[in-house]
């Protein structure tokens, strides 16, 4: 009985011209949506791909020049720019290059990628090198967001199924044609439920199948290794879009008309995709509000001030603490000079730690908040779902920073041992400047599934709610036939 | 008769209890908004404040020391908020806030706030300017969409026809009743949105009454547009439910797809260079000059020949002032040349493109209002580009300063240490925003629009109910 529900639902989708509507809208919106994506990538990859080849280049111009001084062939340089020297190397001459090259999924959600930065160069410059990479964009278009798939899914895909269900039991009604089906030995779940599957199959197949002609003809890669990633991805627009049928056959069983159907599912949409959201995102920042950066760069000025006035006093501290790198005779000239502006600098990074954390614990306290929210409204946890399958979320821009971070301490390390050892800088050096250490990982890691799947389980949570107040009411509900 | 007719409508509005739970739900909205806006700008602009203070306390605070140094050392320049941020808080999270002034370097803009922000609130922040663009015009449209197809479904409208009411009339007084009904709403909101900007009433930060006055026409206008719009397509419908298909078809496309519809059509018609691009460009020409073969130890030269035979002597010690900063200053305006250039090139592409979003409102109102009321707020990119302008201004002011002050005061090769009396000289960094007039003069064109807009869709109500027959 199901399935004949269910085929003649199709029928009447294909004579009525949903379905050729659906098609004419939908793959038209998926390419274009996913072809901007795809653009997004694709420069992401170039900027990685420039980004490695620097880092690769100032690398050997650097042994070059080492080798060259080294065999007496050409003078060194003025100090401040003598490769030989680890404080220049550390500062512009040997700096390491991180990157955060797209996932073959990422045309699919641009997501924080517009805002955040695919590489930072690390060097012993002070400053955050994630935060400070500079990026240039029309900040009134990081305002609106991009037009990509995500935004399809999460703004429009509710709307095509509110286009397509407003009417499910009160069109039939007000065609006349309710009355005659209630005659029939049919139960009133089973017309329903067949309605629902028939539109839940065309909506879905034309989506699905548009995504992926996209992601095979947008050369998305090695889609196998990805295979689970993309799994993930259909299960959590399917059940986006079986959260909006539900909300559709509830309103419909009201037993009100079309229009106040219309309006009902129109409010509906505007309360959990865009008012709820704003609601979350106001009290987070209101609950944990970011002060500022401004007061920062007060306190790290006021750090490095009050260090430098005592830059000698803080080298003898230094060199007591670590005698293991005090040189054996404490040298004159550029040396000297650069192990005390070493230690003041050792000094102003461990004020300004605690301060940089205040920022970012905050930041974390405001995500965390919106985070264990986000099961309010399925467009948010699909959001954050859709972002973490494409690895443009914010936890792995975070992640990321947290390695940029890590390298840097690394790095600052091995040049500052040599600073203040009073060692030259070395050809043989060059070959063990940290370096960072590319994902090449295939498919989604743990940590992101994980959250995808919770999302997942959030929104078929809600999905099952919803089917069990559908079906606790179906049998009392007494059907209006007439409209 | 209109009085009649506006008052009926006015009547049935407050009655309906969908109207009344809408209402009450904005307005909620708004007053939140209103709240959050003012607490941001309120702490926001006291913290910068504050920063801009404390550097400025430190430059004067630095001891001695070369004035190079101190050029070097430089200050921060902290972007303000405007109060009318608690209305539109525009680009404000996605700009940089705020940039270190030093010699050499025009240095971008940095810390976007919503990098602290977590993905979530890319789905946009509750602000006044949302309910006000987003919300409200839905709110309209759930009024008015059935104002003519309803009549005629009930079989009123040949009631109405029949006892010899104009047509003309019947317009009239629909249009001032959903009006009537909407100021229950937008009235109040008004006052509170006032009331909130007298509190935050500053002048240094530019904002007058008149700019107030014009954000709120600008507001008015769109409302007009949106209610025309519902009536007219409410007249010309086969049916309420087309009538409302159609309304929410165009809501959507006009304030959910227009903003990043208007971004690929701006980013395609005027790209911008990438990071990397940019700053290698910059880079190149500091280093090998602005034509590719004048490289900087070529224009020292230059520079220096010209220094001598200038003052007619023949080595640079003998000069009357240090060539130190004259050689200082120079490379400053050769590097100035460059910046203009390439940050000039930078903000004419991004003005724009942010024109290519506000003729775009053509096609739909909400852009024009959009630019129009982040114009009037100042949170635009306009705004943006003025105070980043203003801060390299100040910058190469203190740049002219210190070099000049190594120029007069110092001989070639001494060690020259200078202190406050130096510092002071330069003066604290003032910003003033831009006049309401040149924001006018680029927003002319948002206001011509939606005039345009309002014109025209009172146009097609008026033609509708004209030729609308009763069933």
């Amino acid at each position: 009985m199901l399935a004949r529900i269910v085929f003649h639902e199709w029928r009447v989708l294909r004579a009525d011209r949903t379905l050729w509507l659906l098609l004419a809208v939908l793959v038209p919106l998926v390419a274009y949506a996913y072809a901007n994506g795809a653009a997004w990538q694709s420069s992401q990859q170039e900027i990685v791909r420039q980004v490695l080849a620097d880092d690769s280049t100032r690398l050997a111009t650097l042994s070059a020049q080492l080798l060259a001084i080294e065999s007496g062939e050409v003078a060194a340089p003025p100090a401040f720019q003598n490769p030989a020297l680890p404080a220049p190397v550390g500062r512009s001459l040997g700096t390491r290059a991180a990157v955060l090259p797209p996932a073959p999924l990422a045309a699919t959600s641009v997501g924080m990628g517009d805002l955040f930065p695919s590489y930072a160069v690390v060097s012993t410059v002070s400053g955050d090198p994630f935060l400070r990479t500079p990026s240039i964009e029309n900040p009134l278009h990081l305002l609106a967001g991009r037009f990509d798939l995500a935004f399809v899914i999460v703004f429009l895909l509710p709307l095509f199924v509110l286009s397509i269900g407003y009417g499910l039991l009160s069109q039939e009604r007000e065609d006349g044609t309710l009355a005659l089906l209630l005659t029939q030995p049919l139960p009133s779940g089973t017309l329903v439920a067949g309605k629902l599957i028939a539109r839940f199959v065309v909506l879905l197949g034309i989506l699905i199948i548009a995504t992926v002609l996209a992601l095979l003809l947008g050369g998305a890669g090695n889609l196998l290794s990805w295979a689970s990633a993309v799994g993930l991805w259909i299960a959590v627009v399917s059940a986006y879009t079986l959260f909006w049928l539900l909300v559709v056959a509830l309103v419909n069983i009201r037993g009100r008309s079309s229009s106040e159907n219309a309006m009902t599912l129109a409010t509906v949409w505007l309360l959990l995709t865009i008012v709820l959201p704003a609601a979350l995102n106001i009290t987070a920042s209101m609950r944990y509000p970011v002060p500022s950066r401004a007061e920062m760069i007060g306190v790290e000025r006021e750090a490095a001030e009050e260090a430098q006035q005592q830059g000698a006093t803080l080298l003898a501290a230094f060199y007591q603490d670590h005698p293991e790198l005090a040189p054996d005779s404490v040298a004159a000239g550029p040396t000297s000079f650069s192990a005390q502006s070493w230690a003041v600098q050792e000094e102003v990074e461990r004020v300004v730690a605690p301060v940089r954390a205040r920022y970012d614990e905050q930041a974390a306290s405001q995500r965390e908040l919106l985070r264990r929210f986000r099961f309010l409204s399925p467009a948010l946890m699909v959001q954050e779902a859709l972002q973490d399958i494409a690895g443009t979320g914010d936890v792995r821009y975070g992640e990321f920073r947290a390695q940029v971070h890590a390298l840097r301490a690394e790095f600052r390390e091995f040049i500052g041992a040599r600073i203040v050892r009073g060692d030259a800088f070395t050809s043989a050096d060059v070959a063990s400047i940290p370096a960072f250490a590319v994902d090449t990982s295939d498919g989604l890691d743990a940590g992101a599934t994980s959250r995808v799947v919770v999302n997942l389980v959030g929104l078929l949570v809600l999905a099952m709610a919803l089917a069990g107040l559908l079906m606790a009411q179906l049998p009392r509900v007494r059907m209006r036939v007439r409209a | 008769m209109i009085l009649t007719i506006a008052r009926k409508e006015a009547r049935e509005i407050w009655r309906d209890g969908r109207f009344r739970w809408g209402a009450v739900l904005v307005a909620g909205l708004l007053a939140v908004a209103l709240i959050s806006g003012w607490q941001n700008y309120s702490d926001i602009s006291a913290s910068h404040k504050a920063a801009t203070e404390a550097t400025w306390e430190r430059w004067l605070d630095q001891g001695e020391k070369n004035p190079h140094s101190a050029a070097h050392y430089g200050v921060y320049a902290f972007k303000p908020m405007t109060p009318l941020s608690l209305v539109d808080q525009g680009v404000s999270a996605y700009t940089g806030v705020f940039t270190w002034l030093e010699a050499h370097n025009q240095n971008p803009f940095e810390y976007r706030p919503a990098q602290d922000g977590p993905a979530l609130a890319r789905f946009g922040q509750l602000t006044a300017s949302t309910v006000l663009q987003l919300l409200v015009p839905l709110l309209i449209v759930l009024l008015g969409f059935s104002a003519i197809t309803g009549e005629r479904e009930a079989g009123t409208l040949r009631l109405l026809l029949g006892s010899g009411i104009r047509r003309g009339t019947i317009a009239g007084g629909k249009a001032a009743g959903l009006s009537l009904g909407l100021s229950a709403l937008v009235v109040p909101a008004a006052a509170v949105g006032a009331l909130a900007l007298v509190l935050a009433a500053d002048v240094e930060h530019g904002v007058s009454a008149s700019r107030v006055v014009m954000l709120a026409s600008s507001y008015l206008l769109y409302f007009g547009t949106v209610l025309g719009m519902t009536l007219a397509v409410s007249a010309w419908a086969r049916s309420s439910r087309v009538a409302l298909l159609s309304l929410i078809a165009i809501w959507i496309v006009n304030a959910l797809l227009s903003p990043r519809l208007a971004s690929d059509v701006a980013r395609s018609l005027h790209p911008l260079p990438s990071a990397e691009s940019f700053r290698t460009a910059i880079n190149d020409e500091l280093r090998n000059g602005i034509d590719g073969h004048s490289p900087q130890d070529v224009r020292q030269e230059a520079l220096r020949d010209s220094v001598l035979a200038a003052h007619g002597v023949d080595s640079i010690p003998q000069l009357p002032v240090n060539y130190a900063g004259i050689s200082l200053q120079a490379s400053e305006e050769y590097a100035n040349h460059v910046y203009d250039r390439h940050f000039g090139d930078l903000a004419d592409r991004m003005r724009s493109q942010e024109a290519v979003h506000r003729t775009l409102g053509i096609v739909t109102p909400m852009l024009a209002v959009r630019s129009a009321s982040m114009g009037l707020s100042g949170t635009d990119v306009f705004h943006h580009e003025h105070f980043v302008r203003a801060a390299e201004e100040h910058r190469r002011l203190i740049q002219r300063i210190l070099n000049g002050d190594i120029e007069k005061n110092s001989r070639f090769g001494e060690t020259y240490t200078v202190g406050p009396e130096v510092w002071s000289q330069v003066p604290a960094f003032t910003y003033e925003p831009p006049v309401l007039a040149s924001v006018l003069s680029k927003e002319a064109p948002s206001f011509v629009i939606l005039a345009a807009w309002l014109l025209l869709s009172g146009l097609a109500f008026g033609l509708g109910v004209h030729r609308v027959a009763p069933e």
